[in-house]
């Protein structure tokens, strides 16, 4: 909550200081599992296949790799922004919810959110196929004549990652909602706030740390999204994590690929840290607990 | 102190509520008037209905049955937000978005006041509550006690009609609640202000009321002035929730006009003044534990029992005494304490109480049958929430 923001000291009392041995495990798998293959990852940026900065100048000047990383950037944009406005009034029914109503919304938000991520966008693939469902009732209902394109399209994309995001940013979102003191509206009500007012004036405004959590992170997984831009998208419709795969695997260029990685990582952080500065990292984690 | 506009509180009249919850009455047919300017508290033991019954008044708990008037005009099916009616609560809900003037503020900007008048009506109302320069800060950056203080002040920069106050200073500590009591009362008094409080601390209750209504499963068991839920606790659970009682079960031996004699389920005979309830079946008697005195050689009292000293609790101004008296029962005595002096544990002593000192009702299936549960052990009574 807003009125708990603070920092955490981050030094660590001397008697406290053998329990950090227990961090060694989880250090060190880190270590070996993720720091070490960046580590890699970056220094053949710079090396392979002839020393220096080449990659990243190609990167910062050629107009295509250029246009890529916006096209990444907004489409990761709009999708977040989509679920903000779809999570939104599902969180909030969520938390208004008990019993029967409660355990069914939360199914509904679950179940596709424990399903492979592949096996949804297949779905979506039958779903908005020629003779996908949406097609036929589009047909049936004499709106078209002939199956309309939906598959391999900006718009496919769009909807498979706001489906499968969606709940990234429900859950924290819910999780804020619920935590709030039923008083604080209560209060606004009997201080003669309509309860539209009350909603706008006080609830939305003390959830907005759970919104940030949630969009944040959203943003984030969108950014690197892979599978679903490249099974439902169209060929003009290129993000930087297929970019990468392209250059790997179909032209084998190992240093250039591990350019745009870099790329794209410096990138997310730089977001983080805009986003830290301004809106206050710490909201954003503590919505997120 | 800056004057008020003129508005006093309004009078408060409930008919017949109750509530239902499922299978469950957490209210039932609850009755009672509040004068305008009055200070009433509802007092009750956890799950009395306390609560429902300040939500049903405030408009966010609809009621089962029954009407709430204020000013003799039903508002039973107006909204919370139309009520007109100041609350403070439990945990104060200011906003924590909000600086205190903003959130003191509130109310009179959802009634559209301009905002000359809103600076003047905030800074009146924090002047009031003694936190004028506070204004600019964000709750979070207030002590409990202050942020008790914007709460009254937000809950009073509207002139309500009625005050109401869930539990108001139960988060504070003790050196501060005693403080804000005497704040509250104070503000009660200068404003006029009808104020319906609910608490379960009797203290409190005591402390603040002009009257109490002492509520158990959902009824009022009793409806009067702090002197007279003390002195003339009409049943066993008042004399039990309201200060310390000794409890005892007994059954009327003889009886004329102004007195009964009674014995305990022990075996322990004692007089009893007024006419005990007719017939010759079981009491329930209540004896206050500062009515029961130590006896020197040769004093007389109506009745008199010899005792052994089981336990003895300093308090600081009185000192609490377990006596175990030979027919088996255990009495609480409460005395004054004395520098140096007074009864130890172990001694033997001579203890004695008037007839009028044993508060007599009638007997336990009578009891039940008001719907009241067997009498705690005594002590228990205090401080359950
Ligand atoms: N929303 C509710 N749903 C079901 N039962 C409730 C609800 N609110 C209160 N109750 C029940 O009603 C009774 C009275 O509760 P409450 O008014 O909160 O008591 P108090 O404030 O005196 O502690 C309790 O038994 C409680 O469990
Ligand atoms: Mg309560």
């Amino acid at each position: 909550m807003l009125a708990t923001a603070r920092r955490m000291p981050l030094t660590i009392a001397p008697e406290h200081r053998r329990r950090l041995l227990l961090l060694l495990p989880a250090v060190g798998f880190l270590a070996l599992a993720f720091a070490l293959p960046l580590a890699l990852i970056a220094i053949r940026s710079v090396t392979d296949p002839e020393p220096g900065l080449g990659h990243y100048v190609t990167i910062g000047t050629v107009n295509v790799y250029l246009r890529v990383l916006a096209a990444t950037f907004g489409l990761a944009l709009t999708v977040t922004l989509a679920t903000v406005v779809l999570g939104y009034p599902v969180a909030y029914a969520l938390a208004r919810s008990r019993g029967t109503w409660r355990f069914l919304l939360v199914a509904l938000v679950l179940l596709p959110f424990w399903t492979s991520l592949l096996v949804r966008t297949y779905a979506w693939m039958v779903i908005l196929g020629r003779y996908g469902i949406v097609n036929q009732v589009l047909m049936a209902l004499g709106i078209t004549e002939e199956p309309l394109k939906l598959l391999h399209t900006s718009l496919a994309t769009h909807v498979g990652m706001i489906h499968i995001l969606l709940p990234f940013l429900i859950l924290p979102l819910w999780s804020v909602m619920t935590r709030l003191d039923p008083a604080l509206t209560m209060a606004a009500r009997s201080l003669g706030a309509s309860p539209l007012r009350a909603f706008l004036r006080v609830f939305v405004p003390l959830t907005l740390p759970g919104v940030m959590a949630g969009a944040m992170l959203v943003f984030i997984l969108a950014l690197g999204f892979y599978v679903t831009p490249a099974l439902l998208g169209g060929p003009a419709d290129l993000t930087l994590s297929m970019l990468i795969s392209q250059q790997v695997s179909e032209l084998l260029a190992w240093g250039f690929a591990s350019a745009l990685a870099v790329t794209l990582l410096v990138a997310t952080l730089a977001v983080l840290a805009l986003a830290g500065r301004f809106l206050g990292l710490g909201r954003i984690w503590e919505g997120l607990d | 102190m800056a004057a008020a506009s003129g508005r006093r509180g309004a009078p408060v009249r409930l008919d017949g509520l109750r509530k239902d919850f499922g299978s469950s009455v957490a209210v039932d047919n609850l009755s009672l008037e509040v004068g305008a300017g009055e200070f009433l508290t509802l007092l009750g033991p956890s799950g009395s209905g306390k609560s429902t019954t300040l939500l049903m008044i405030a408009g966010f708990v609809a009621p089962t049955r029954g009407e709430v008037f204020v000013s003799g005009k039903p508002i039973t099916r107006k909204a919370p937000h139309e009520r007109d009616i100041g609350i403070v609560f439990q945990h104060y809900a200011l906003f924590p978005h909000l600086k205190v003037f903003d959130n003191v503020a509130f109310p009179l900007k959802m009634r559209q006041q301009p905002a000359a008048r809103i600076a003047e009506r905030v800074a009146w109302a924090l002047d009031l509550v003694r936190l004028g320069d506070l204004g600019s800060r964000y709750p979070h950056q207030l002590s409990g006690g202050q942020q008790q203080r914007v709460a009254l002040a937000r809950a009073l920069v509207f002139e309500p009609s009625l005050l109401l106050m869930d539990e108001p200073l139960g988060a504070l500590d003790r050196r501060l609640r005693e403080t804000m009591q005497g704040e509250l009362k104070r503000l009660q008094r200068a404003l006029d202000l009808t104020v319906i409080c609910v608490t379960h601390d009797q203290e409190e209750a005591l402390t603040l009321s002009d009257r109490i209504a002492v509520m158990n499963h959902g009824r009022v068991e009793q409806l009067g002035t702090p002197e007279e839920l003390y002195e003339r606790p009409q049943t066993p659970f008042v004399a039990e929730f309201l200060g310390e009682s000794n409890a005892l079960a007994a059954r009327v031996l003889r009886r004329d006009e102004s007195r009964a004699v009674v014995r305990t389920t022990q075996g322990l005979d004692m007089v009893v003044a007024g006419a005990a309830p007719a017939g010759e079946g079981e009491v329930r008697l209540a004896i206050r534990p500062e009515r029961i005195e130590f006896l020197q050689e040769g004093e007389a009292r109506d009745n008199v029992a010899d005792a052994k000293i089981d336990e003895v609790v300093y308090l600081g101004d009185a000192v609490r005494y377990l006596l175990r008296i030979p027919s088996g029962e255990t009495l609480i005595v409460k005395a004054r304490s004395v520098a140096g002096g007074g009864p130890r544990m172990g001694d033997a002593v001579r203890v004695g109480w008037s007839a009028d000192a044993v508060l007599v009702y009638a007997g336990a299936g009578a009891a039940s049958a008001n719907g009241l549960p067997p009498p705690p052990k005594a002590g228990e009574g205090r401080g359950r929430g």
